[in-house]
């Protein structure tokens, strides 16, 4: 049985806002856990394509953060992802509670803290791009990740027939700037409002 | 002193303050005139175009503010990506959420001095009270516009673009700011709030000076010794209070001197009925934010209404109610016990207001000045109350403790506890009976429906506890008193005085439902 998982988020969060705790101990509606089990999928797809994390990865940021409970190991965290109604096949596990919902923000950032100087650098090289009119591709480090990100969608979601190239382009773009923002210490606290936010619209 | 500096790549944020005195009291870092400066220096950029902005405070909370809700809403919406990434057209008019962001265009002439904005106003409004706030908007998906508002440079004109790691490294600082530095102890961390409505302001002043005369009138009666402290205000002068802003106090009756001796025994002055609707007392804590009357930057009001005592006449001073330079700080002693005589304490007793609600804030320099400055003396109230605490309980303002002359080194210590101990207890509980009568009142006080001003019964306890009598201080008290609660005489109200004495605890209830109690007198 799983107990439940106190946030070792990082503490530095004092301001007038909510603090993280406060931010979880409300749960999306069930409607609303379905776009965020879909964003959090994706966030984490990113961040596989850009520094070509793997599960191994993420089970460790798990095990660091304490959230073993909650994501034991590779089938755990699998069946997390594929709670992800847009994935192919996703007979299996639907549902991710929230604190697996936490769980899985609070690796998906740890990960982009882990990796903020990549994406930054990801960030910096798309400024320039759009700046010299260049398409992003035509620079290694974003043409590699816009494959791999499109490659892997493709793989494992039901409607990437449904994207054109330049959707998916888009859509890996957005999620790179997103990961910028995640990134800082306090990234997890945007990406659990944002998925929130998401799920509203 | 710079307290702290953030330097993401692309720009540096400096945070510089002065050490209060107040730290030593507060056992904590408490911090007077924080200031900021913001260099946007992208090593990318030619350094012509740097920018370097400048600002207080309320400013800098304002835009950590603007742009951490700019962030949050780019996040959280499902931005359109398909159009070109070089796209200039801004489509998500994303600014702030604050209430105070103007959700129009319009953008706030730079050249406009906003000290002119204060001078411009009747009531000399501090300089931030029309504050144009930072907003930022997209420009296309991957830039975005800074609109500075307020917080304009010559250099930088009213708009700074910004690119998406400038913002990600600009939004950073003022997290990692906000959660290290601004969040010191300061009185006014709730006090950003929606300004109040002009008349709430003359209310305010209207009340405080109507304080400010019953303090000076009981101030006569009471000690022919006492050395008066000038001019009481006539009660019909509101601008008095209205002046603090942006100079100090000039018909501030109280010069910063030493105040008359220990007057043992001094009954309070009513609290000027300001409330804060932050805290639920007046609890001592660190505190400390205040800024110190600029010359060409007024503090804003919402700065922490802690008032300072200049620290000349701190030290001779044993109460401190200097002459109040809107957004100093200034500290009252606590209500004394019986007579301790004394020496003053070598410097006054922190005594941190709560802050000013924001709504009377930007508008109406606390108008603890003249009350404070009136009420250093002690004054048994006159049984015909002027009603001075009429009019208004506006939500913005400040509670002024009970004035005491002597300061004994023990009050200090107590109030320390009492800091420490905080939560419930307040300053006022000087005797236990204090907070009792205060806990009775707080379970049963609902103000009647409409009713608006604030009522005062002062009620003498008998040894065993219970009400030997009770006055309403004033018309309203006397109206309003069958719906108090209040026990009757002879019934058992709070526990048997320990020292044999019989309080008398002035009941202050207001119409928002807060509860006051604090001792006037032991005889």
């Amino acid at each position: 049985m799983r107990s439940t998982v106190k946030s070792s988020a990082p503490t530095n969060e004092t301001g007038p806002s909510p603090n993280w705790e406060e931010l979880t101990q409300k749960a999306p509606e069930p409607t609303q856990l379905d776009n965020i089990k879909a964003q959090l999928d994706l966030v984490l797809l990113a961040l596989e394509a850009l520094a070509e994390i793997g599960s191994e990865a993420m089970l460790k940021v798990a095990a660091e953060l304490n959230l073993e409970p909650m994501v034991a190991d590779r089938v755990a965290l699998w069946r997390l992802r594929q709670s992800n109604p847009l994935r192919k096949g996703h007979g299996g596990r639907k549902k991710l509670d929230v604190e697996e919902a936490r769980s899985l923000v609070l690796i998906s950032c740890h990960l982009a803290k882990q990796h903020q100087a990549l994406i930054r650098r990801a960030v910096a090289l798309l400024e320039q791009m759009a700046e010299q009119n260049r398409e992003p591709h035509t620079v290694a480090l974003l043409g590699d990740y816009i494959d791999r990100f499109s490659n892997t969608y493709a793989d494992r979601m039901e409607d990437a027939e449904n994207l054109s190239a330049k959707e998916l382009t888009n859509l890996a773009l957005k999620l790179l700037i997103d990961l910028l923002f995640y990134s800082s210490p306090g990234g997890h606290r945007r990406l659990w409002l944002a998925l929130l936010d998401r799920a509203k619209n | 002193m710079v307290l702290k500096r953030y330097t993401p790549p692309t720009c540096t944020l400096e945070i510089t303050a002065k050490s209060s005195p107040l730290s030593r009291w507060a056992g904590q870092p408490v911090f007077k005139s924080l200031s900021f400066e913001l260099r946007l220096d992208d090593p990318r950029l030619p350094d012509t175009q740097h920018v370097t902005l400048r600002g207080d405070r309320i400013q800098l909370e304002t835009l950590h503010e603007a742009v951490s809700n700019y962030v949050q809403n780019l996040l959280g919406e499902s931005r359109d990506w398909e159009s070109n990434l070089n796209s200039q057209t801004g489509r998500i008019p994303a600014g702030s959420d604050s209430p105070e962001v103007a959700r129009n265009a319009v953008i706030f002439d730079p050249a406009a001095n906003t000290s002119e904005l204060a001078t411009s106003n009747p009531y000399s409004l501090p300089t931030s009270y029309l504050p144009v706030p930072p907003r930022l908007e997209p420009r296309g998906l991957l830039a975005h516009n800074l609109f500075l508002g307020s917080l304009s440079a010559v250099e930088s004109g009213p708009i700074v673009p910004l690119s998406t790691l400038q913002l990600f490294d600009l939004a950073t600082a003022l997290d990692d700011c906000a959660a290290e530095v601004m969040a010191l102890p300061n009185l006014n961390r709730e006090s950003r709030r929606p300004l109040s409505s002009p008349w709430l302001k003359v209310a305010a002043m209207l009340v405080a000076s109507a304080g400010l005369t019953t303090g000076i009138i009981k101030m006569l009666d009471r000690s022919a010794t006492s050395p008066q402290t000038a001019t009481a205000p006539a009660p019909g002068n509101p601008q008095l209070a209205a002046r603090v802003s942006p100079s100090p106090v000039p018909a501030l009756p109280t010069p910063p001197a030493p105040t008359p001796a220990a007057t043992p025994g001094l009954p309070p002055l009513p609290p000027p009925p300001i409330n804060t609707a932050a805290s639920p007392s007046p609890s001592l804590p660190p505190i400390a934010l205040a800024p110190n009357p600029p010359s060409n930057k007024p503090s804003p009001i919402q700065q922490p209404p802690l008032l300072f005592p200049p620290n000349g006449s701190a030290a001779s001073a044993p109460q401190s109610a200097p002459a109040f330079p809107q957004g100093q700080t200034i500290t009252i002693p606590a209500p004394e016990e019986p007579p301790q005589g004394g020496p003053q304490a070598p410097a006054p007793v922190p005594y941190v207001l709560p802050p000013l609600p924001p709504r009377l804030a930007p508008a109406v320099p606390p108008p603890l000045p003249p009350s404070l400055s009136a009420s250093r003396f002690p004054v048994p109230p006159p049984q015909p109350f002027p009603s001075p605490i009429e009019p208004i309980v506006p939500p913005a303002s400040t509670e002024l403790p009970p004035l005491e002359d002597a300061q004994p080194t023990t009050e200090s210590e107590d109030n320390k506890q009492a800091a420490a101990s905080q939560k419930n207890r307040t300053l006022f509980d000087t005797i236990p009976q204090v907070s009792e009568a205060r806990t009775y009142f707080e379970e049963r006080w609902k103000p009647p429906e409409g009713m608006e001003q604030t009522l005062e019964y002062s009620v003498l306890i008998d040894e065993n506890g219970s009400i030997q009598s009770i006055v309403p201080m004033g018309k309203a008290a006397a109206d309003y008193i069958e719906q108090t609660n209040m026990p009757l005489v002879g019934e058992p109200f709070v526990s048997a005085v320990s020292n044999g004495k019989n309080p008398k605890i002035r009941v202050v209830l207001r119409p928002n439902g807060r509860v006051q109690t604090f001792l006037e007198e032991s005889d």
